[in-house]
């Protein structure tokens, strides 16, 4: 039995301009000590996928319509709120994108890795700050004592990304999700930012979601990847698999459209077109108006996601390695 | 960064650190020294220096700075020669007593109220705003007269009445705010790590909302005395032989030609107050805040 195991989730958000299916029909599952990345561009049902799993989807206007979600054998989707808090954080923790903003203003960071600790009563009151400062050193943050007294703003970005992931993994949770956690980062930040998550998912033996559409990062960090496309998720593989031979059209499009060392390309070819407007996606197949391979039979039925080879699912009608 | 630290002190240390905030900003430390005189004064009135003084005929509307007499007559005398010190001392525990308590119990309740309507909105949310919108939608005297009417003018029934007139303003303000804050990441944040509602509104809404709040508790501590001072004019709010410094404003009103006086200083205690109220407020909002931190600790610069 997998850690995770989402199964057909759909999600949709009333809107101005009607009701939008954010996500429909999304399965994945996630094994522990697995990373699975979520990849694909604004808008596509990353963030909402992350959401839908901690119970952040706001109810009005939003709602998981169907579909289950079930973690270590557990319905989340039916278990009460307070229930559902009690895993939230402490089996699950999420990271987000913007730490600045994640992290509340008026509490030094001491206070608010330790706020972990008290809210589920795990650590005895006088040991938070000794757990606390273990915390912040392994996330590699110098002058652990001093700097747990300090407040937010007084950290760089950098700085502020490893208190997040201090803090998601406080109570040493079975799944780690992070919302694109590097992309708010420079280049060399970003770096140190996804090796320290990788090391500190390997020493605890955690499966990790990783949400991002930053396909180096995907390469260094990721086992299996699923692309997401329009609220579905279109391809699943294995990170090499994907790499060497993506078999859906958007897949082979997103790739071709970045530069890469270990391909000869003389130049970038984007996708053409742009991202589909969710209030008024396109019949069938969200992705046949901007593909090569479409038919009339795209327009027609929306493609279901079926295997194609050993551990690989693709959602197309013509799936195929690239012309 | 070093130099520049304002790493929060531990327990030991806050009071000095406190105290070397307060010097940092001369207006609050004036409104301290301010408000510690009158504290004095009350204290002296309590333990009975003035007592001595009561009545003397002899120094009625007597004017003040004249040296020649006890010292408790040199800010003058009223006109049936009560010290002018010993009445205002007097009046200084009624004036800031109904004060602070009215805008203590507003604040409070005002703040609960206003969290839970923003927090959880919904039919609750709904009931508590438009019951303060109909207690809003009332000029506020009209309703204090109306009230101290009808269950009589004491102490306590004006402090009940200025506190529920006062109360829809902290209820919309601590309102709004919550929205605001509400929708903040943080708040998700907590959310995720598992806090409930009472810990969410307990540990990140109420410090955001609060500074604000105490801000437009120290602009009401003025209104107070000064609603307090109208109503006692008009002979629903502080009876006599109880003084208030409103009550002893409307004294004096009758002798502005001929004793400025008997005005004049209340006049100028409710200013000095209520403005010291403001400041030690403003000071007290900077204080906590850790990014304005900066702005009480920094070195002199040369």
């Amino acid at each position: 039995m997998s850690l995770l195991d989402i199964r057909d989730l759909a999600v949709s958000f009333d809107t101005a301009s009607g009701r939008i299916q954010a996500l429909s029909g999304v399965s994945f599952s996630l094994e522990r000590g697995e990373v699975l990345a979520l990849l694909g561009e604004s808008g596509s049902g990353k963030s909402v996928t992350a959401s839908a799993i901690m119970d952040l989807v706001p109810n009005p206007p939003g709602s998981v319509d169907s579909g289950s979600i079930s973690f270590d054998g557990t319905e989340l989707l039916s278990l009460t709120t307070p229930q559902r808090r009690a895993i939230c954080g402490e089996r699950i923790a999420l990271i987000f994108q913007d730490a600045l903003a994640a992290l509340n203003p008026v509490y030094t960071v001491g206070w608010q890795i330790g706020e972990m600790f008290r809210i589920h009563h795990k650590t005895a009151n006088g040991d938070i700050e000794a757990a606390v400062v273990d915390l912040l050193n392994a996330v590699g943050i110098p002058d652990a004592g001093r700097r747990a007294r300090q407040y937010p703003h007084e950290f760089s970005g950098g700085m502020r990304q490893r208190i997040m992931i201090a803090m998601a993994v406080a109570l040493e949770p079975d799944i780690i999700i992070a919302d694109e956690p590097t992309t708010a980062l420079d280049v060399t930040i970003q770096a140190q930012i996804v090796d320290l998550l990788d090391t500190i998912r390997k020493r605890s033996g955690a499966g990790m979601i990783f949400i991002t559409h930053d396909l180096g990062v995907v390469a260094e960090l990721a086992d299996r990847v699923a692309v997401m496309y329009a609220g579905r998720i279109v391809e699943q593989a294995s990170v090499f698999e994907l790499f060497a031979d993506p078999r859906h059209p958007y897949s082979i499009g997103l790739l071709a459209s970045q530069p890469r060392v270990d391909v000869e390309t003389a130049e970038l070819v984007p996708i053409p077109g742009s991202a589909p407007n969710p209030a008024a996606l396109p019949s069938g197949c969200a992705f046949r108006t901007r593909c090569p391979r479409a038919q009339q039979v795209c327009a027609d039925t929306v493609p279901a996601l079926e295997g194609s080879g050993p551990g690989r699912l693709v959602a197309c009608h013509f799936p195929g390695p690239a012309a | 960064m070093t130099d520049t630290s304002t790493t929060m002190p531990r327990k030991s240390s806050r009071l000095a650190w406190l105290a070397r905030a307060l010097t940092a900003d001369p207006m609050a430390l004036c409104s301290v020294i301010w408000l510690l005189l009158v504290l004095l004064l009350i204290i002296a009135n309590a333990s009975g220096v003035f007592a001595g003084a009561r009545i003397d005929l002899k120094a009625r509307n007597l004017p003040p700075f004249d040296l020649s007499f006890d010292w408790r007559l040199w800010l003058g005398a009223d006109a049936l020669g009560r010290p002018l010190m010993a009445r205002l001392a007097e009046a200084a525990l009624t004036s800031i007593g109904i004060a602070l308590i009215t805008v203590l119990l507003s604040v409070i309740l005002g703040t609960l109220l206003g969290l839970i309507a923003g927090y959880f909105g919904g039919l609750v949310g709904a009931a508590i705003m438009r019951v303060s919108d109909i207690i809003m939608g009332f000029p506020t005297l009209l309703v204090a007269l109306v009230g101290l009417y009808l269950f009589g003018p004491s102490v306590t029934n004006l402090v009940i009445v200025l506190a529920i007139t006062r109360m829809p303003s902290y209820i919309r303000v601590a309102r709004a705010e919550t929205l605001e804050v509400r929708e903040r990441l943080f708040v998700d944040a907590a959310r995720v790590f598992g806090g409930g509602p009472l810990w969410i509104i307990r540990n990140h809404i109420l410090p955001i909302v609060a500074p604000t709040m105490l801000t437009l508790a120290s602009v009401n501590v003025a209104m107070v005395m000064l609603f307090e001072s109208g109503l006692s004019y008009l002979g629903l709010g502080v009876q006599p032989p109880a003084v208030s410094w409103g009550l002893m404003i409307a004294q004096g009103q009758g002798y502005l030609s001929s004793a400025w006086w008997l005005g004049f200083f209340p006049g100028l205690a409710v200013m000095l107050t209520t403005m010291s109220f403001n400041l030690l407020a403003n000071w007290f909002r900077i204080v906590n805040d850790p990014s304005q931190h900066w702005r009480l600790v920094r070195r002199k610069r040369k």
